[in-house]
């Protein structure tokens, strides 16, 4: 197997939200998987960024209040 | 061929089921409740009106976010005009909007005791989440609303927002920028007005 290219830190942060959102291409994904492992700095900063877009994620569920079902069980009922 | 009643009352499920989810990517989107409710209302309007060129009812549900989306592009596009110069458009990275929660937080003085950039996230309320996402100028919060919550990726929202892909990606980090200082700009007002008194909190409610 070809020995990985050293990546800096600087490097490293500047693809970390394309790489926490798995927009990377698979060979650069694996140079950062490389330096994550080894670089507590770059891993917590890439933990932080996944927990902070999960959290982002949540906010895409709400409960519908009980007029936007009303308005909508009576537009289908004129379907 | 399905008889139309029982094609109405299929239908009439899936949107049921699929509600909560419609109407909190609605409101992620437009950023408010009277506008997330007619965007609903005009999705389902219009999946009920294309349905028959929905070939495979696997997608049903990929189709359906994918119109309550494009639906919503599209008045926003009509609202905004085309004259308007907004801020957003000039897509370079600014100095100005790059902030890093991780580093506001990841500081020495805080770091004795753990994580207290975890320790952020945890104590940010849903709310804090909603305000601060909410608070962004559109072209941000679209971005980070058609990637993060929606789950599309980088070349689907281009292509939804017929943009380039480097535009996508450039909205996006100056969004999560924008977003992370509007979080600590909350939290600063919300009581954490010095660092010394973040650490006092933090530690507090690491001990019990
Ligand atoms: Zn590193």
């Amino acid at each position: 197997m070809a020995e990985q290219q050293i990546l800096t830190c600087e490097q490293v942060l500047e693809h970390l939200f394309a790489y926490v959102d798995q927009e990377l291409a698979s060979e650069k994904e694996a140079e950062i998987d490389h330096h994550m492992a080894r670089c507590r700095s770059c891993y917590s900063r890439a933990e932080f960024e996944k927990r902070l877009k999960a959290r982002i994620m949540e906010t895409g569920l709400s409960k519908a209040p009980e007029r936007v079902r009303q308005r909508v069980r009576s537009l289908l009922e004129k379907f | 061929m399905m008889e139309e009643t029982e094609r109405r009352r299929c239908f009439e499920a899936d949107i049921f089921r699929l509600m909560d989810r419609l109407y909190g990517r609605a409101l992620r989107l437009t950023a408010n409740a009277a506008d997330a409710e007619d965007l609903v209302a005009d999705t389902v309007a219009k999946a009920w009106a294309k349905l028959g060129e929905l070939r495979d009812l696997q997608c049903f549900e990929t189709w359906l976010f994918r119109i309550l989306t494009n639906t919503f592009i599209s008045a926003w596009r009509h609202r905004r005009g085309s004259g308007v110069d907004v801020a957003a458009d000039s897509d370079e990275e600014r100095e100005s909007d790059e902030f890093s929660l991780f580093e506001q937080l990841h500081q020495p003085f805080l770091l004795w005791w753990g994580s207290p950039e975890h320790e952020f996230l945890n104590n940010a309320l849903r709310e804090d989440m909603e305000k601060a996402l909410d608070s962004l100028p559109d072209e941000f919060r679209i971005a980070i609303v058609l990637i993060i919550v929606e789950g599309y990726t980088y070349a689907e929202a281009a292509e939804l927002l017929e943009v380039p892909i480097g535009t996508v990606r450039s909205r996006l980090n100056r969004g999560r920028g924008l977003l992370q200082r509007a979080l600590w700009e909350q939290a600063k007002e919300a009581g954490l007005k010095t660092e010394k008194e973040a650490s006092r909190r933090l530690w507090q409610s690491n001990k019990s």
